[in-house]
């Protein structure tokens, strides 16, 4: 299902108003919103900025939204370039951003670089008057965020950060479920991304490879942390409305010892205030796991990743509920007794239900460049939108400076093994402890 | 899923559901059908009610209860149970005679049992008294009177998902069909119909074992395996499976020759 879906048939129930004010970012970008984006005749002209194999996955979603057009394209290794072009002939190709940034066919600008230069490219983008669409996560540096978002507070252009679960119609419903207390209190989180790859990409030759494993390098990278944990970190602040105040954690380089400098191997807990923990980790050396964000609740668990919830007690795996389904349907079958007497305490194994009633794709995580269904084209969409009308859309900007933030706070924490605490520097009214 | 007892009824089917999440220390669930809505609530109200007070009188995990209070008093010598209790008593003091102490009500008697005095009391030998292996097949022969009594020949009455009283049939055949399956595996081990009966299945879980003790030793028993009773009494039931847990050897075939109405099944698995 579609975001677009989605939220029409949420505006077909009773209470979706009220559902929708849960997650306020998608009041710019409701099917209302959007038919008038695409009806008005209007286009949104994109420059991408960066055409690497993220940013082709960009133009391929971008050649989706019938109110965009790729009008300009943008990047320093030609063979990049001259991929993307292979996807939009008639889009102009520049090398210099700076360039690019001075078209003025260039309506909005989508960055999809490197995390160490995302930071002066928003900036420069916000100044020269684009509508500014960046990859996650927010910079490299904290001051680069603050730097960042004291920017994007003085503009009156829409900032937007590809952080996508945000549009994610399986996680925005989780997180309306959560927010109408299906699972009861939120008293903690674990999250963790395992993968089983070196994270490497192919290098044609020796001097390519800090620009094209950038990834792996502490100038251009913050590892493991910006490029998993900063969605996964995101979903905890949404769900409880706060943000951590410390991390602890160690992080090291376990397997691939190939000359790397960021972590393959994170084990971190950043701590709220009022003491609830996230616990996080992120292997590249095993992939058992694989990828989950589960919220913890008095009453039940969610894990969002899925797409599924448990209850702590559950009563529909048990004889009498069964039946209760055969008498109203008129079927005849066995039941399942539970051979010793049903205790609370003895639960063995949880039933998942199904957060969407219609499936909205499996993301395992294990794809470097992105899944389909993931909420990356709903969010793509709803900037173009905002480059025709303007709407900023409610709390994405704070909600990835709150993720990179943290992000950055748990790279500090394993580097200097000691637990960090938010610096004052960095806090912004948004954030609720 | 809150403590609270809740129900709902399904007008078309005649079908009345209810529910108590925690009773007994775990949940009684039980389904009546073709009968008035009125009708089946005033009956379920009863039985909430009756469960309710039957914990109160036999958990011995509850200070208040008269079970602990009689405990704590065994020390002193004998003791003066209620008329109701000491029925009780006298009942499993019967089933303890005829399954040659398998089953067993007193703990840390090692298998001496208790002695009832003419006037009623009660002396038990050092021990305790737990009701844990009797108290819901008492309380579903309590539902089964009542069901009589309400005139409802069909109704399913599921007490932790192991005690099960099943009157008539399921509407859409002709028995109450159970399935037990294997604990680790969940391979099916057999399907049990069910007219006008009661299953007890009594087991030990890969999670949760140890929970049966052998009155005679005190001991355990830690043997993965689950059996089945399926009798017209649900409160021999009741006793007979958790009995046939502890039998080893010969006493097994004892108990079957014993209670030779009863049918008994066990899977060693």
């Amino acid at each position: 299902m579609s975001l677009r879906q989605f939220l029409k048939e949420l505006g077909c129930i009773a209470g979706g108003t009220a559902l929708l004010a849960a997650t306020p970012w998608l009041k710019s970008c409701t099917p209302e919103k959007l038919s008038e984006a695409a009806a008005g005749g209007g286009v949104a002209r994109i420059g991408l900025i960066g055409t690497g194999s993220r940013g082709q996955y960009h133009i391929h979603n971008l050649l989706k939204v019938p109110f965009a057009r790729i009008v300009a394209l943008c990047d320093d290794y030609p063979v990049n370039l001259e991929a993307a072009a292979a996807l939009v002939p008639d889009a102009k190709r520049y090398t210099d951003y700076r360039r690019l940034l001075e078209d003025p066919e260039v309506d909005g600008v989508i960055i999809a670089t490197p995390l160490g230069l995302h930071a002066q490219m928003t900036l420069d983008s916000l100044s020269a008057g684009k509508h500014t669409f960046c990859e996650k996560a927010m910079a490299l540096t904290m001051d680069e965020c603050k730097a960042v978002y004291d920017a994007y507070r003085q503009s009156d252009r829409a900032l937007y950060y590809c952080m996508q679960r945000m549009y994610d119609p399986k996680y925005v419903k989780a997180f309306q479920m959560i927010g109408s207390g299906l699972i009861g209190d939120v008293v903690g989180m674990r999250c963790h991304w395992f993968r089983n790859a070196d994270w490497r990409r192919p290098v044609p030759s020796p001097e390519l490879e800090r620009r094209i494993n950038w990834r792996l390098y502490r100038e251009s990278s913050a590892g493991l942390m910006t490029e998993l944990a900063s969605h996964q970190l995101e979903v905890c602040t949404i769900v409880t409305g706060k943000m951590p105040t410390q991390v602890a954690g160690f992080g090291d380089i376990v397997y691939w010892k190939d000359g790397r400098e960021v972590y393959d191997s994170v084990s971190l807990t950043y701590r709220f205030e009022d003491g609830r923990n996230i616990t996080y980790e992120s292997l590249i050396s095993n992939k058992f796991n694989g990828m989950e964000e589960q919220i913890l609740g008095k009453l039940g668990t969610m894990d969002l990743s899925k797409g599924v919830y448990y209850f702590e007690e559950d009563d529909t795996t048990y004889g009498v509920r069964r039946l209760l389904d055969q008498l109203k349907t008129g079927v005849f079958a066995a039941v399942p007794t539970a051979g010793p007497s049903w205790r609370p305490e003895l639960r063995e194994s949880h039933v998942p239900h199904a957060v969407m009633e219609k499936s909205t794709g499996w993301v395992s995580g294990e794809s470097m460049i992105g899944a389909s269904n993931d909420g990356s084209l709903d969010i793509v969409e709803a900037f173009c939108q905002s480059c025709l009308t303007g709407e900023q859309a409610e709390n994405v900007v704070e909600e990835a400076y709150c993720a990179t933030i943290l992000c950055l706070m748990g790279n500090l924490a394993m580097d200097e093994k000691r637990v960090v605490t938010l610096p004052d520097a960095y806090k912004i009214p948004y954030m609720k402890f | 899923m809150s403590g609270s007892p809740s129900h709902a009824f399904y007008p078309d089917r005649a079908l009345f559901h209810g529910v108590v999440p925690h009773v007994m220390g775990t949940k009684l669930e039980a389904l009546l059908l073709g009968a008035p809505e009125r009708e089946s609530l005033s009956l379920w109200e009863r039985w909430c009610a009756e469960a309710q007070r039957l914990d109160a009188m036999l958990d011995r995990f509850d200070a208040s209860s008269e079970v602990s209070r009689l405990n704590a008093a065994s020390d002193s010598g004998e003791i003066l149970p209620s008329r109701e209790l000491l029925a009780m008593i006298r009942v499993c003091e019967d089933f303890r005679v005829r399954t040659r102490g398998l089953f067993d009500i007193t703990r840390g008697t090692c298998g001496e049992g208790l002695q009832i005095g003419a006037g009623g009391s009660v002396s038990l030998n050092g021990g305790s008294l737990d009701f844990g292996g009797f108290a819901k097949g008492y309380f579903l022969q309590e539902c089964k009177r009542m069901l009589a009594e309400a005139g409802i020949g069909t109704a399913y009455v599921d007490f932790g998902g192991s005690s099960i009283l099943a009157l008539g049939h399921h509407p859409f055949g002709e028995s109450w069909r159970i399935r037990v399956t294997h604990p680790f595996s969940g391979r099916v081990l057999q399907d049990v119909d069910l007219v006008d009966q009661s299953l007890s299945t009594s087991g030990n879980r890969p999670s949760y074992r140890d929970h049966i003790v052998d009155p005679r030793t005190g001991r355990t028993v830690s043997a993965l395996r689950i059996v089945t009773v399926l009798t017209a009494d649900p409160l021999e039931a009741e006793i007979l499976s958790t009995a046939a847990m502890i039998a080893e050897g010969e006493e097994l075939a004892f108990l079957k020759k014993n209670f030779e109405l009863s049918e008994i099944n066990r899977f060693d698995v």
